[in-house]
């Protein structure tokens, strides 16, 4: 059975709708947590392909031919958006449940004025989600199909066109990149804000992005009497080598804006500012914190420094394993403290939501993955991506 | 990471025949240098004595002679600081980025890059050495063991900077001198006189060219680059945090490290592009220099522009969604309808639409046109300064102390004075020291050799 067969399609929907009946009834015991823990799995969800998005673009803008052979590898994740568009629904369904904007009296309460409410109300929330899924998956299928379209032996060159839509594509991508992490995640908290949540939030789906390639990198390549589906192996250690530095990049930036943003809140030590961390630094999430900056920058750093763990996709993986649910912590540190400021422990309902949204997700993306070959056989830069070779 | 040979279409080399030819052409501007350089020199050696006048006659009369005030106490000089300070970012960029990324490209532009980076952090620190007051006392920024038990406070991000400022001057100037020293013993075998043989022999510190020597050179460089990258992010982000941790409105904002330097390495690259297309015309560098630089260049140019772009939008979204009132009067009042209104939007202008044309690829490939953008970055990158300065100082959280400003004739003197010994410096540099990489170079024409032997 390859990966791609309908059997193993169904099974991750099966799982997906399991995981989804399970969450519903448990919705009757605790509404407000469970809608949380759908939003931090969803959140968990839409950064891998996103991060694979913004780094295939930023890979295609720059030329880079090493990542021609993991084109399709790429491609199979970003397919999965129209999945993820759909998944997203239970979100603006459960706006009063979380978001205390929505809440009206409630919000009003926290301090949101007049002209906030402009911005932030349920018709502007969903508007703007509609533009932000408009522009990924527009983006994503346009690059796709070029890239598709190359498999015909007489098709015309797509590249230059590629080239083109990953450069100009880049800036609507960060912006609603930045539009979603401030209307669906810093809003969650009635009056904080950081001018540089939107870009912090990238920096993590860059992360769990180029995590999840290594994780696909490494299931995708060839095994012994199972040749079938899989990468050839002249796509080896060149290539862990460069997605190995991409992660240690990201996880680098990542450490390095969270850091920033801290020590300026820290410092400033404004009531509005500074209360988010308080919450956050203090009992069982201080403690969570502390996990995440060691999982998601500390461990990774010191290990991804070894050439020798950046080449060995096994190794790799591991750590990309790590970094992903690093990930997932970070995501849970951020938003749930924002309904139990006094700790919370991590629930079933958190497990069946992350399995809701990954299982859907990943049906989606087998799907559409069905009978492609796993690299772009003709694609004019695949033979001098294959002759890649890293600086060592 | 690597660059995509087959889609672009110039070559980063054009037609040497062998590595002597190679040599002879790249270093014939120190043996018979271009007469037009030397007379540059003189209006650029007089700009430097107006500067080193300007800063005789504060330090003599103090920094009453300058156009702060109270409340506008950083103007000009904090200004200048930080200008200089972002231009000298795009060598190491360059030099060590670009390195780590496999980007053949920089290898011509390399060396120029790092002189302008070491003359750009010169004329950086002087500025707030002379905003001191007393320069004489500078060393007690430094942490060294005093008798009187003075010490730099440590939770000021001012002597952070220090620190960090004095760190980047160090690798840089490292870093290039390390290229330099291959190129400095060929210098040493080409020159045609004893005393330049002698000279340039000194200075190349006995490189033979040996295996062992080229071994040990390899290590260092990259293990050099790897500890400049770091210093690229952090010198302009703690030069972002002078403002960012004080709670002076506008200044306050999370976004401000990932911006300043994004910022810095636009106003570098501009810069780069400021010395390379007349250097280039001048001297008839087109085969070493080619339109492949220049258009990567301008590429970088548009990339790093947007990102400042982004920042320009997210810094009054986010004061406006905050609610906090000094800091949505500065960003949505203060700023694009204050006093100094049109210097803001003369910094939208400069920053925002203008490199926005780069998109066109016929704008990438006009020299002229590429020089007119690069100069009006960088007038704009002054002004974006000038406006986070002068404009957040005047209009604070106390309208009591809301002050005007306007600089007086020493500052003007100081700006311009600085920008001539930047250009003497850079001036000296190009006369006596190899000014591109003749090492490298050879090395990518064996690298690269279907695409560096294209005809002309």
């Amino acid at each position: 059975m390859t990966w791609t067969s309908v059997p193993s399609i169904i099974s991750a929907l099966v799982l997906s709708l399991g995981a989804f009946a399970a969450l519903s009834w448990d919705m009757q015991a605790d509404p407000r947590r469970v809608a949380l823990a759908y939003l931090v799995a969803y959140a968990f969800g839409i950064s891998i392909p996103l991060g694979v998005l913004a780094w295939s673009m930023i890979c295609d803008a720059c030329g880079a031919v090493w990542f021609v052979p993991l084109r399709r590898v790429a491609d199979g994740i970003t397919a999965c958006f129209p999945g993820m568009a759909l998944l997203f629904l239970p979100v603006p369904l459960s706006l009063p449940l979380i978001y205390p904007w929505a809440h009206h009296v409630h919000g009003l309460k926290q301090g949101i004025d007049a002209s906030h409410a402009g911005y932030l109300n349920p018709t502007a929330f969903t508007l703007r989600a509609i533009v932000c899924f408009a522009v990924w998956i527009g983006i994503a299928e346009t690059m796709r199909s070029w890239s598709l379209t190359q498999e015909r032996p007489d098709a015309p060159d797509r590249t230059s066109r590629r080239r083109a839509l990953a450069a100009v594509g880049l800036l609507p991508v960060v912006l609603t990149v930045t539009c979603m992490a401030i209307d669906w995640y810093l809003s969650l908290d009635a009056t904080w804000f950081s001018s540089v949540y939107g870009l912090l939030h990238l920096a993590g789906d860059g992360s769990a992005g180029i995590a999840a390639m290594v994780m696909v990198f490494a299931a995708l390549s060839p095994r012994r009497g199972s040749p079938a589906g899989r990468l050839p192996s002249s796509v080896g250690a060149e290539h862990a080598h460069a997605l190995g530095s991409l992660l240690f990049v990201s996880v680098m930036f990542w450490a390095y804006l969270s850091f920033m943003q801290f020590l300026i809140i820290w410092m400033a030590d404004l009531p509005n500012e500074a209360g988010w961390y308080v919450v956050r630094l203090g009992g069982t999430w201080g403690w969570l914190g502390l996990i995440v900056l060691a999982a998601h920058f500390v461990v990774p750093f010191a290990l991804l420094l070894s050439t020798s763990v950046k080449r060995r996709l096994a190794v790799l993986s591991g750590v990309a394993f790590l970094v992903l649910m690093a990930h997932y912590g970070d995501l849970y540190w951020q938003l749930v403290p924002a309904i139990s400021p006094g700790g919370s422990s991590l629930r079933w309902c958190d497990v069946a939501a992350l399995i809701a949204v990954l299982s859907g997700g990943a049906a989606c993306g087998l799907w559409r993955a069905r009978g492609l070959s796993p690299i772009p056989t003709h694609d004019p830069d695949l033979a001098e991506g294959l002759r890649y070779r890293s600086l060592r | 990471m690597s660059m995509a040979g087959q889609h672009a279409a110039d070559p980063l080399l054009i037609g040497t025949s062998d590595d002597a030819a190679l040599t002879q052409r790249v270093l014939r501007p120190l043996w018979s240098p271009h007469p037009a350089l030397g007379w540059l020199m003189i209006p650029a050696a007089l700009g430097s004595l107006v500067f080193i006048t300007a800063l005789c006659y504060t330090f003599v009369t103090g920094i009453g002679v300058w156009g702060n005030n109270i409340p506008v106490g950083w103007a000009f000089a904090i200004t200048n600081f930080v200008w200089w300070i972002g231009i000298g970012h795009a060598g190491t960029f360059i030099s060590a980025i670009l390195y780590l990324l496999q980007q053949e490209w920089r290898t011509s532009i390399n060396r120029i890059a790092e002189a302008m980076t070491l003359f750009a952090v010169v004329n950086a620190g002087l500025f707030p050495i002379a905003h001191l007051g007393r320069p004489w006392f500078f060393y007690w920024l430094a942490p060294y063991p005093a008798t009187m038990e003075l010490w730099p406070q440590f939770r000021s991000s001012l002597t952070w900077d220090v620190a960090a400022i004095s760190t980047y001057g160090t690798v840089s100037f490292l870093f290039w001198y390390l290229g330099l020293l291959p190129d400095l013993a060929t210098a040493r075998d080409t020159a045609p006189t004893r005393l330049r043989r002698r000279l340039y022999g000194l200075c190349a510190l006995g490189w033979r060219g040996a295996a062992s020597h080229w071994r040990s050179y390899r290590i260092a460089y990259l293990l050099l680059a790897g500890l400049a990258t770091p210093l690229v992010v952090s010198v302009h982000s703690i030069v972002s945090l002078d403002f960012a941790v004080a709670k002076q409105p506008g200044w306050h904002s999370t976004i401000f490290p990932p911006y300043f330097v994004a910022g810095a390495i636009f106003s570098g690259f501009a810069m780069v592009l400021t010395l390379v297309i007349p250097l280039r015309a001048l001297l008839r560098l087109q085969d070493v220099i080619t339109m492949r630089h220049i258009d990567n260049m301008a590429k970088v140019l548009l990339a790093t522009g947007s990102i400042v772009a982004y920042s320009y939008l997210l810094e009054p979204f986010t004061a406006w969604y905050s609610g906090d009132p000094y800091e949505r009067y500065i960003q949505l009042v203060g700023r694009p309808a204050g006093p100094f209104a049109w210097v803001f939007w003369l910094t939208i202008v400069c920053n925002v639409l203008v490199p926005q044309v780069l998109w066109l690829r016929s704008l990438r490939r006009n020299l002229v046109a590429l020089l007119i953008i690069s100069l009006l970055v960088q007038l704009g990158m002054w002004s974006e300064r000038f406006v986070i300065v002068v404009t957040s100082l005047q209009r604070g959280a106390l309208p009591s102390s809301w002050s005007s400003y306007s600089p007086t004739l020493i500052d003007a003197c100081l700006l311009f004075g600085s920008m001539s010994l930047f250009l003497f410096l850079f001036l000296v540099f190009v006369r006596f020291v190899p000014f591109i990489a003749l090492s490298e170079l050879k090395l990518l024409r064996r690298k690269e050799p279907v695409e560096t032997q294209v005809s002309p």
